[in-house]
């Protein structure tokens, strides 16, 4: 467990890195590609995992996390352009290797960071003291649980019919 | 039963309607009067300037999507009929808000409920913005011909399972509760009004006056942004558009110039006054774009013994402004209560938490009880509320603060709601705030919301009211139009939505703006037309 120092120092490193990041480590201006690479997908579905836990089924698991990712594609083309490059930041930051330990402080790439401690960096921005780390928190939680929800397939588990029938 | 929706016939009757994303070229139109937006104010105002036999046209950055594609999905409603995919926020990020982006405009995914002007509201209007001329009898027969075009009358059948919640909380501690009226006709009780009425009993602007005004020659071009008015000498000389592309994010299509004696803006309170601000129109005394209001909102659900289904029945049908009236206009913060509707995307992103923890809520769907509470802003010394200003890209951004005054009603929000629910028989009440993980008796509630921290980010805000930005004065140092609409600086321009509110409204506002433009779009017709203006349908 970091000290509270620790997690100064990782804040205020975060948000140097984060505004960094921005600047240097976007394509084209900052246009979000209709498809997301492989290092971003492999990024967001190891938030999504995280974020849903126990929502996610046990079994199918990987299944769900890619049809996920791709709702998590539309849902992004949806949002209007100024968001879409905000979010293109972020996600480069969190894809960028020195950003993603400053940040988060995962060591390994995306694809083989433990679901505890993807948890663990989630659960310290969104009580973060710094509003930037709780709005990209938020940011990330309000895609990802907002896609999960959006398909059909997961009412069934929160007990909501969908919507009725019109004769 | 088959459902009838007005817009299956409009090739047949000759309507003109374009959706400009496939416009191949530049094409250039002339009207007497141009409309930007066709929410509750280019609604009402397009009917009343075409029945006055005035050629009207109307710009819509949306899409026209009818009754046929609302299949009541939020994967699908949230795209096409929201600013921003339902996602805009304030510039912090701190505050959600819910606006609509679609032939009809907000009224197209708003939850039906009308309220006339508060008459405290019109009179701290008159006593702080020289609107001397906006008088509870002057504008009675305006409510009350809107109210007649709308259907608009108090709900008549059981409030579903979540308003009953509240109501039987509030009744229980002696905090009296009222019915809402809404504009429905034949109303089939679904709950799903904030996805696109399916069945058109939603008296809408979609289904109500821009029908009315098509059917009179209107022209309705959608897909359309409205990019900068061209002003010269005090005058608007054109309306420079660009189409928007097949996506709908960007406007990188088919310019599109609109000449026309008058113009009318009606693009929403943050629409309106950032077109005036991309067009540099005259501001000398620097009030454009600022005070803007939006009722903000903080949320405290509760985990009921018996089901709620709060996807069901009409969402918004029981109200309190028991804690608006407990202090005077200017004082603390007053807010009213009221409950929204619970879908999955709507719930699951505005509830805290993630993990085993949020998953855990959302299990408890079905019987989730949810209230509301919506500030009173723009009435307390220091609540100036936000600003609008321009991206580099030129689209809106409003800057928000929450400030103090704010916060200390958000914690008095908190302590009521929890009240209420434990009253109504919650077995858990949870704020929503990322620190709180509920609360399992009033006991607990009163010391856990006394000690919260509220700030930006951690209180979960939400706003679907956005006024004010265009605020209207008699006098020209303090506004951006007189009360009757008109621009102080411009001689042909006109704002007819809610950004002429010099305040927030106190109350859901799509009434208020549906009474105020239809009263100044009469004006405004008789000026052009030089005839008495026709009534409402």
């Amino acid at each position: 467990m970091a000290s509270r120092r620790q997690f100064l120092q990782i804040g205020i490193a975060g948000a140097i890195a984060l505004a960094a990041a921005g600047v240097f480590l976007l394509p084209d201006g900052g246009r979000m590609s209709a498809r997301l690479d492989r290092g971003r997908r492999a990024l967001l579905a190891a938030v999504s995992g995280a974020l849903l836990g126990p929502a996610l089924p046990g079994e199918g698991r990987e299944a769900a996390l890619e049809a996920l990712g791709d709702r998590i594609e539309r849902a992004i083309g949806a949002l209007s352009a100024p968001a879409q490059r905000e979010l293109a930041e972020l996600l480069a930051a969190l894809d960028f290797a020195p950003a993603r330990f400053a940040l988060t402080g995962i060591g390994v790439p995306w694809a083989r960071a433990e679901e505890v401690e993807v948890a663990r960096f989630l659960e310290r921005w969104r009580a973060s003291r710094y509003p930037m780390l709780r709005s990209a928190y938020q940011a990330l939680h309000d895609l990802v649980i907002g896609s999960w929800y959006a398909g059909r397939e997961t009412w069934a588990t929160i007990g909501y019919p969908g919507p009725p029938e019109i004769p | 039963m088959s459902i009838r929706d007005p817009w299956d016939d409009a090739r047949a009757a000759g309507w003109r309607v374009a959706d400009c994303a496939q416009f191949g070229a530049a094409r250039r139109y002339e009207a007497d009067v141009a409309i930007v937006g066709t929410g509750a104010g280019g609604g009402v105002s397009a009917e009343i300037l075409a029945r006055a036999g005035l050629e009207v046209i109307l710009v819509e950055e949306g899409p026209l999507a009818t009754s046929r594609r609302f299949t009541m999905e939020e994967a699908r409603a949230y795209p096409e009929l929201y600013q921003e995919s339902a996602a805009r926020k304030t510039r912090d990020k701190a505050i959600n808000i819910l606006q609509g982006r679609c032939v009809g405009g907000s009224t197209t995914v708003n939850w039906t409920s009308s309220f006339r002007t508060p008459p405290a509201t019109l009179e701290f209007w008159r006593r702080s913005f020289g609107a001397g001329e906006l008088t509870d009898e002057a504008l009675a027969p305006w409510f009350a011909a809107v109210e007649r075009r709308l259907s608009i009358r108090p709900w008549d059948l059981a409030p579903n399972a979540n308003n009953a919640a509240f109501a039987r909380g509030a009744s229980a501690l002696g905090i009296p509760v009222a019915v809402i009226s809404r504009n429905v006709e034949g109303c089939w009780n679904l709950g799903y009004c904030g996805m696109g009425c399916p069945t058109n009993a939603k008296r809408s602007m979609l289904v109500t006056t821009l029908p009315a005004a098509l059917a009179r020659g209107a022209r309705l071009l959608t897909r359309l942004r409205a990019q900068r008015l061209a002003i010269r000498g005090g005058w608007v000389r054109s309306l420079e558009c660009r189409a928007m592309d097949a996506g709908g994010i960007q406007a990188g299509g088919a310019a599109v110039t609109i000449v026309a004696r008058h113009y009318v803006l009606a693009a929403g309170a943050l629409g309106s006054p950032a077109l005036l601000l991309r067009s540099r129109a005259p501001d000398p005394n620097g009030v454009l774009g600022r005070r803007t209001f939006l009722h903000p909102t903080v949320i405290a659900a509760a985990k009921m013994p018996e089901r709620v289904a709060g996807w069901a029945g009409a969402p918004q049908t029981v109200y309190s402004d028991h804690f608006l009236e407990e202090n005077p206009i200017d004082g603390a913060l007053g807010f009213k209560l009221e409950v929204p509707p619970l879908h999955p995307v709507l719930v699951s992103t505005t509830l805290q938490g993630m993990g085993g923890a949020h998953a855990a809520l959302m299990g408890d769907l079905p019987h989730t009880h949810v209230l509301l509470a919506l500030m009173r802003d723009g009435f307390h010394p220091q609540d100036a509320g936000g600003t609008v200003g321009l991206r580099e890209d030129g689209s809106p951004q409003l800057d928000y603060p929450l400030h103090a005054p704010f916060w200390e009603a958000a914690r008095r929000a908190f302590l009521a709601m929890a009240r209420i629910q434990f009253a109504a028989g919650a077995l858990r009440v949870l704020p929503v705030h990322e620190h709180c993980g509920g609360y399992a008796n009033w006991e607990e509630a009163r010391s856990g919301i006394g000690s919260l921290a509220l700030e930006p980010l951690l209180t979960r805000v939400v706003s679907a009211h956005v006024m004010g930005g265009c605020g209207l004065s008699g006098d020209a140092g303090q506004g951006v139009v007189r009360p009757d609409g008109r621009h102080h600086q411009l001689a042909n321009c006109s704002v007819f939505d809610g950004s002429v509110f010099p305040t927030s409204v106190g109350a859901n506002p799509q009434l208020s703006i549906y009474a105020l433009a239809a009263r100044n779009a009469s004006a405004l017709a008789e000026s052009l037309s030089g005839r008495a203006a026709p009534a409402l349908a």
